[in-house]
């Protein structure tokens, strides 16, 4: 698969990039990479921490379909408070983009997941 | 019924129990209980969701958040309520939150009364059967504070279109606390997460939304609100208020109910 994917905390941000490392273009949705719906957390001893509520499933998948040509990436952002409205709970956490781009004609579908990235005190929400 | 909604509680009860009905001026209890009690509700919330069709395989999990508002059981006959107050804190504009209230007012408030059940159902004359012994209506309010630290939450204004690809809600709403500017009917459903309510979609906490596979599972004609936010709020999504409720009147939760209002 040639979709990489690369997870940035940026203050109370996250940045998800994914890019196209083969040599032909892809095309995939992002409808259903949403919010809590769309990461794992985990604490320090690597047990999963539950997210806030996911937000409502999209009614068209298609909505968000992008092509990457070969070496293009597009950016996806989120808000961590989204994903914690509670809080980031004390302690250190692990957090990683685990989505999956849906079946769609015409269009690759799997799994993207990005590598675990440390969370710290530091993120404001 | 009709005086019952809107003279007050025991005290309507009391006439029709003795069968004059005449008018609402009643004894006032011997025993003077504190008529108007307050208390702050945070409590954990957590729903696991299970057999989403495989293009929203990412939702399955388990998901925790804390209902959090401010609970007012009003025991006075003529102001009678349980009053759940949300102070919310956001930079949006003052007409998107005037926007946002009255849609959530318009979908949960004064819909349901909370109601304390009698021991045994009075028989009306005809033919009904009074089974309340108090009925206090659930109104829900939002309180803008300026001060995010005396908010309950802090909400999130997306701008419309602001979240690339299609990947916001209606309007831009993203979560239970980031709110499309544009968005009247996606904020109820997010809303309903706040007062405590799981998702009614897939199948959620081990309830088939989908109904054996004859419904989509979410955005469903007919629905409530937590499977398609533009549906009614129904009975069951008072649960959480209905438990803080009991423990605030004082009596166990299978001496209350949550009825029709209007």
């Amino acid at each position: 698969m040639a979709l990489t994917v690369a997870l940035r905390p940026a203050g109370d941000e996250l940045e998800v990039e994914i890019a196209n490392g083969g040599p032909d273009p892809v095309r995939f949705s992002t409808a259903t990479m949403l919010g809590s719906a769309a990461f794992e957390l985990t604490d320090g001893e690597g047990r999963p921490v539950p997210l806030g509520p996911p937000p409502m499933p999209p009614s068209d998948l298609a909505a968000g379909l992008v092509t990457l040509a070969p070496g293009e990436a597009t950016t996806l952002r989120y808000r961590l408070g989204d994903l914690l409205p509670d809080g980031l709970p004390a302690g250190g956490h692990r957090l990683r983009f685990a989505a999956a781009a849906p079946p769609l004609d015409g269009a690759w579908s799997g799994t993207l997941e990005s590598p675990w990235v440390e969370l710290g005190q530091t993120e404001t929400l | 019924m009709q005086l019952q909604r809107t003279a007050g509680n025991r005290v309507v009860t009391q006439l029709i129990a003795r069968g004059d009905g005449a008018t609402a001026t009643a004894t006032p209890p011997a025993k003077a209980p504190r008529l108007v009690r307050r208390k702050e509700v945070d409590r954990e919330i957590e729903e696991t969701i299970s057999h989403a069709p495989a293009a929203f395989a990412a939702w399955e999990g388990t998901y925790r958040w804390r209902a959090k508002w401010r609970l007012k059981l009003d025991m006075r006959p003529e102001q009678a309520e349980l009053n759940v107050k949300v102070r919310l804190h956001s930079a949006a504009s003052a007409a998107t939150k005037r926007r946002w209230s009255r849609a959530i007012r318009r979908k949960w408030s004064g819909k349901f009364a909370f109601a304390i059940k009698r021991d045994t159902p009075i028989e009306l004359p005809d033919g009904g059967k009074d089974e309340s012994e108090e009925m206090y209506p659930i109104n829900i309010e939002i309180e803008w504070v300026g001060d995010p630290a005396k908010a309950h939450y802090t909400i999130a204004a997306n701008a419309a279109g602001a979240t690339e690809g299609g990947r916001a809600g209606l309007g831009g709403t993203t979560s239970m606390t980031g709110w499309g500017e544009a968005d009247t009917t996606d904020v109820t459903h997010e809303f309903g997460h706040i007062l405590g309510c799981p998702e009614e979609y897939f199948t959620t906490d081990g309830v088939d939304y989908t109904r054996g596979g004859r419904r989509q599972g979410f955005r469903d004609p007919g629905g409530g609100v937590m499977n398609n936010p533009a549906g009614q709020a129904l009975a069951r999504n008072f649960n959480t208020i209905r438990k803080e409720g009991a423990k605030l009147r004082g009596v166990k939760l299978n001496k209350t109910k949550v009825v029709p209002w209007l």
